[in-house]
């Protein structure tokens, strides 16, 4: 997060998501740096032209035109003003030399950003500029140890989330299994079910629930074979299967007894559906 | 080697969110993050990292795909690459090795400990 400063500092945010501008609005205001928002071009350009701003956040694509015009507008007057380019993905390297290179934009950072995250994506571009003595808490500027405190705290928070959803997940990995079972000569249902697994692999792994991670390895490596030729899975290669994600809910339930009141209140238990698995 | 700013290639959004929480406040680097090949080699175009962390396992684009157009780049043809994969059998890890990378970490990465494998396999280049 930003450090709060003695400075006020002014940033308008171009930005047509009112999600995302409640999240730039935490960020930023919760850290004393007066901000605007306006959620088309023209209003853009009327508020840039009555006041003075610090720093530009401008969104990808508008109602009115796209960020890059906006910018190029801006650069005319302002060539110096720190901005951050906020978009979903772009897929074309021609769109990022255009920001990075010809209009010198700070960062290019995807709206899939964690808000955490993009509070120190913001505090280096404040610190590069000499804004503020905002400093990035745990970052290169903090004590050694500070880093990994703020870390802690930041992958607790993941922690708290991704076990909040955690059987969500599971339940969405048993629906993608099911529908690559039933239409196993589909490969695009089989893909999108080794990359919703596959997903789950690495995060369950990275927060330390290495059981769900290892039996979901196991699902992943089966699942592939069939990539390569479905009949490679045979009826007890998915048993096997459904015998792993059936024990996704088990481990998890251990794992964390507070779930288990959650699992009672299902109409559909996973040792209802298959007996056989305990 | 001294690692300052880091390149991470990882299609899934949360790990990749994860890698860098990692990377920023436990390594202390400054880090760009790229989805596919096409934006991680845009990147590469604006500005050469310390070290590259490439997924393998990266629809349309992979990650051995990935590896020989950046080793083609002049700007990063001596960078380090390091690749990420949940893969484990010598079959399926053939087509990275043969590439040379200068490490392969396993999945699940342990965040706590993802900066100093980093930093480790660098240092023994």
């Amino acid at each position: 997060m930003l450090e709060a400063t003695d400075t006020v500092h002014s940033v308008l945010l171009l930005e047509d998501d009112r999600h995302f501008q409640a999240v730039v609005r935490e960020i930023l205001e919760g850290s004393g740096v007066e901000t605007e928002v306006v959620s088309c071009i023209k209003e853009a350009k009327q508020s840039f032209t009555e006041k003075h701003y610090d720093m530009l956040m401008v969104d990808g694509l508008l109602p009115d035109g796209t960020g890059i015009d906006f910018i190029r507008w801006v650069r005319v007057s302002r060539p110096e003003i720190p901005i951050i380019y906020v978009s979903s993905f772009f897929r074309d390297a021609t769109t990022y030399q255009t920001l990075k290179y010809e209009l010198q934009v700070d960062k290019v950072l995807p709206k899939q950003i964690t808000s955490d995250l993009l509070a120190e994506e913001i505090a280096e571009v404040f610190i590069k500029h000499d804004l503020s003595n905002v400093t990035l808490i745990g970052g290169k500027s903090g004590r050694p140890d500070e880093g990994n405190e703020a870390f802690e705290r930041a992958l607790q928070e993941k922690l708290d989330d991704f076990e909040a959803a955690l059987q969500q997940r599971i339940d969405e990995v048993r629906r993608s299994i099911e529908a690559a079972h039933h239409n196993s000569n589909n490969e695009i249902v089989l893909l999108e079910a080794i990359r919703i697994v596959h997903s789950l692999v690495g995060t369950a792994g990275s927060f330390g629930h290495d059981e769900i991670s290892s039996s979901l390895a196991m699902v992943e490596r089966v699942l592939r074979t069939a990539v390569e030729n479905p009949s490679n899975l045979l009826t007890e290669h998915w048993d096997l299967i459904v015998l792993a994600v059936d024990q996704l809910t088990r481990i998890h339930t251990l794992e964390n007894p507070d779930s288990a009141q959650q699992q009672d209140a299902s109409a559909t238990l996973p040792d209802e559906e298959h007996p056989s698995s305990s | 080697m001294k690692i300052e700013h880091i390149l991470i290639v990882e299609d899934d959004d949360e790990q990749r969110d994860l890698y860098a929480l990692s990377v920023q406040k436990i390594g202390g680097w400054s880090v760009d993050l790229a989805a596919t090949g096409v934006q991680a080699l845009a990147m590469l175009e604006v500005r050469r990292p310390d070290v590259i962390v490439l997924d393998v396992n990266i629809p349309e684009m992979t990650g051995p795909e990935i590896f020989s157009k950046m080793r083609a780049l002049p700007a990063t043809d001596d960078v380090p690459i390091i690749f990420i994969t949940a893969l484990t059998g010598d079959k399926e890890l053939a087509d990275p090795k043969v590439l040379e990378p200068a490490g392969i970490i396993q999945k699940p990465i342990e965040l706590r400990d993802f900066p100093t494998q980093l930093r480790r396999i660098t240092e023994a280049i």
